[in-house]
C-alpha cells in the first residue's frame, strides 16, 4: 500500500476515485482542478517488513565482515567480503555492498548508479564561442580561452559524454572555432612582427 | 562490476526550467531516466518500472494565465503601435518603433503558447515519493509519453485486477490504510483557514477603491505618491493571501478572486511603469530642449485607469466579501455538524 496517498497537489485533496484510470481529466472535489491518475498493480502490493539479519548461533560460522556477530549469507561479487542480508544489496543479477554501491559511481562503474556527468563538449564549444560572440568585450580572452578549448576537445574527446545519445559535434566545432582563433591571433602577430 | 551500456528512448515533452536549465524524459530497458541538464552537467534519476505506482497528472492554468499575460501585453504595445496617427509629436513615432519590435516577439511567444496547448503538473508517484517531471509540462507531451508508457508498465507490472483492486484503490484515494476505519482522516487532509488575511485584502481594497476616487476627484489628501504605496501594500497582501490559500479547502470562487486580483494590481504596476517611463522621457527630453507632448496622453491613462480601477475594486472587494462569507459559513456549519456527531459518542 502507498504511503504517500494519490492527492491533487493543488489543495491536498485525495483523488476522486473516478480519475483512477480515467479516459480524460475528473474534477477534484474541492478545488475542482482537472486531475487523471494513471494507476499501476504496484501500488496495491504489500509493502513486506525489511530483511533481517540471522545471529550466529553455532562457534566458527562464517560471519558478515562488517556485522561481526551475524551470519554470513552471500559473497559480494565486487570485493568478495562475506555479507549478511542486512548488508546484501541486490542489483540485478549482483550481490554488492554497500561499499561497492557507494565506490561504483566513483570508479565509473555500474552506470546505472551514476547521477551526474559533465559535459565537456558544452564547455569547450562555450570556451571557443563566447569570445567570437561578444568579441568587443571579450577579445583578449581569446589568448586563454582558445588553448583552453583545445585542451578540452583533445582531453576529453574520449570520455562518455552523456548516458543517453550525444554526438561529438561540439567538440569537431569548438576545434573549428578555436582553430580559427588561433589563427587569426597567428596572422596578428606575424603582420606585427613582419610589420605590415 | 562491468560496466553496462544502456539504450534509452526519449519520450515526447521537453522543459526549459530557466536559463540553461533543460529536462527530458528517456525510456530505457527497465527504468525511466529523468535527465536534467544544468549548464553544464547533467544529473540522472532513474525510476525502475516495478517500482512506478502511479503517473499522475493535474491540469494548471500556467498556459492560460500566459496566454492572458501575452494577449494584454500585445494589446498595449498594440495600442502603443497605433499612438502616432492618434497624437502629434516625434517622441510617439519612437515609442511606435520600440513597441512594433517587442509586439513581434510577444507575438511569437504567444503563438508558441498557444500552439503547445494547455498545461500541467505531471507526478511520478512511488512507495517512497513523488517526483514532479516538469518535461512533462504539457497535456498534449503527458498524454503521448503516457501512451507510450503505459504498455511497458504493463508488461513488467501486469494488468490490474479491477475485482480485488476496488478496496485497495477507494483506500488509496481516501488517504488512508486499507485495514483503516472508513472514518479516518486522510493523511494529507487540506488545512483549514482562518480566513483572517483574505478579509484584510477584501477590506483593503475598498481602501484602494476611496483613495482612487480621491485621485480622480483630484483631492489634495490623494498624492501619485499615496497612491503608489496604496498598490504596494495591496500588492503585499495579495502575495499573503496567495500563501495563506496553498492546499487549504477555500472554494474555488474565492481562490480565483484572490488570482484575478493579483492580476488586477499586475495590470496597476504596469500602468504605472508605462506612465514613469514617459514621464522620464519627457523630462530627458526636456532637459536636451527637445519637446515631447505626452501629457495629454498621460492625463486620459490616469483618468482611464482610475475608473477602471475603482470598478475592478468595487467588484473583486465584494465579490471576495460574498464567498469569504459563504466559505466562513460552510466552515461553522461543518464544525457543529462534526461537533454533533462526536457529542453522543463521548
Amino acid at each position: 500500500m502507498s504511503a504517500l496517498p494519490l492527492h491533487c497537489t493543488k489543495c491536498g485533496t485525495p483523488f476522486p476515485q473516478a480519475a483512477l484510470n480515467a479516459p480524460d481529466f475528473v474534477p477534484c472535489a474541492v478545488c475542482g482542478n482537472p486531475v487523471l491518475a494513471m494507476v499501476f498493480p504496484a501500488l496495491l502490493r504489500p509493502q513486506g517488513p525489511g530483511a533481517r539479519a540471522e545471529n550466529i548461533l553455532v562457534e566458527g560460522e562464517s560471519s558478515c565482515f562488517y556485522h561481526p556477530t551475524k551470519k554470513a549469507m552471500i559473497p559480494c561479487d565486487g570485493c568478495g567480503r562475506f555479507l549478511c542480508t542486512l548488508c546484501d544489496v541486490e542489483f540485478g543479477s549482483q550481490h554488492l555492498c554497500p561499499v561497492c554501491i557507494e565506490n561504483a559511481p566513483k570508479k565509473g562503474k555500474l552506470s546505472q548508479l551514476e547521477h551526474s556527468r559533465y559535459h565537456y563538449d558544452t564547455i569547450a564549444l562555450m570556451l571557443a564561442a563566447y569570445p567570437l560572440l561578444f568579441f568587443i568585450m571579450c577579445w583578449p580572452a581569446m589568448v586563454a580561452t582558445a588553448p583552453l578549448s583545445f585542451y578540452y576537445c583533445i582531453r576529453h574527446w574520449n570520455t562518455p559524454l552523456s548516458v543517453v545519445p550525444r554526438t561529438r559535434i561540439r567538440f569537431v566545432l569548438a576545434f573549428f572555432f578555436a582553430s580559427l582563433q588561433v589563427l587569426g591571433m597567428g596572422m596578428l602577430v606575424l603582420s606585427l612582427v613582419l610589420g605590415y | 562490476m562491468a560496466e553496462q551500456s544502456v539504450e534509452y528512448r526519449r519520450l515526447p515533452g521537453r522543459m526549459l526550467i530557466y536559463m540553461a536549465n533543460r529536462q527530458c524524459l528517456y525510456a530505457g530497458p527497465d527504468h525511466l531516466l529523468l535527465l536534467t541538464t544544468s549548464y553544464f552537467t547533467e544529473s540522472y534519476k532513474r525510476f525502475y518500472y516495478g517500482d512506478i505506482q502511479a503517473v499522475t497528472l493535474q491540469k494548471t492554468s500556467t498556459g492560460a494565465a500566459w496566454n492572458m499575460l501575452l494577449g494584454l501585453s500585445l494589446a498595449v504595445l498594440v495600442a502603443a503601435i497605433a499612438m502616432p496617427f492618434l497624437f502629434d509629436g516625434e517622441g510617439w513615432a519612437v515609442l511606435a518603433v520600440f513597441a512594433a519590435i517587442f509586439a513581434g516577439a510577444v507575438l511569437a511567444a504567444l503563438v508558441v503558447n498557444v500552439a503547445k496547448g494547455p498545461t500541467c503538473d505531471c507526478y511520478i508517484v512511488t512507495a517512497v515519493h513523488q517526483e514532479q517531471i516538469r518535461s512533462l509540462g504539457r497535456v498534449r507531451a503527458a498524454r503521448k509519453a503516457l501512451a507510450l508508457l503505459q504498455p511497458i508498465l504493463k508488461t513488467v507490472q501486469g494488468e490490474l485486477n479491477p475485482d480485488n483492486a476496488e478496496e485497495a484503490l477507494a483506500a488509496a484515494c481516501a488517504g488512508r490504510e486499507p485495514n483503516a476505519p472508513a472514518g479516518a482522516m486522510p493523511a494529507h487532509a487540506p488545512r483549514r483557514d482562518s480566513g483572517n488575511v483574505h478579509l484584510a485584502l477584501f477590506l483593503f481594497v475598498f481602501v484602494d477603491a476611496a483613495v482612487r476616487v480621491a485621485g480622480i476627484l483630484s483631492l489634495s489628501f490623494a498624492p501619485y505618491a499615496l497612491m503608489l504605496l496604496v498598490t504596494l501594500a495591496l500588492l503585499c497582501l495579495i502575495v499573503a493571501a496567495l500563501v495563506r490559500q496553498h492546499r487549504n479547502d477555500m472554494p474555488p470562487p474565492l481562490r480565483n478572486t484572490v488570482w484575478a486580483l493579483f492580476i488586477y494590481a499586475c495590470f496597476l504596476a504596469g500602468v504605472v511603469y508605462i506612465y514613469e517611463v514617459m514621464r522620464q522621457m519627457e523630462m530627458q527630453l526636456g532637459m536636451q530642449g527637445q519637446k515631447l507632448e505626452f501629457t495629454e496622453f498621460r492625463q486620459i491613462l490616469t483618468q482611464v485607469t482610475g475608473v477602471v480601477a475603482v470598478a475592478c475594486d468595487v467588484i473583486l472587494g465584494s465579490l471576495g466579501l460574498v464567498f469569504l462569507r459563504n466559505y466562513l459559513r460552510f466552515q461553522s456549519a461543518a464544525e457543529t455538524a462534526a461537533a454533533e456527531t462526536a457529542a453522543p459518542e463521548t
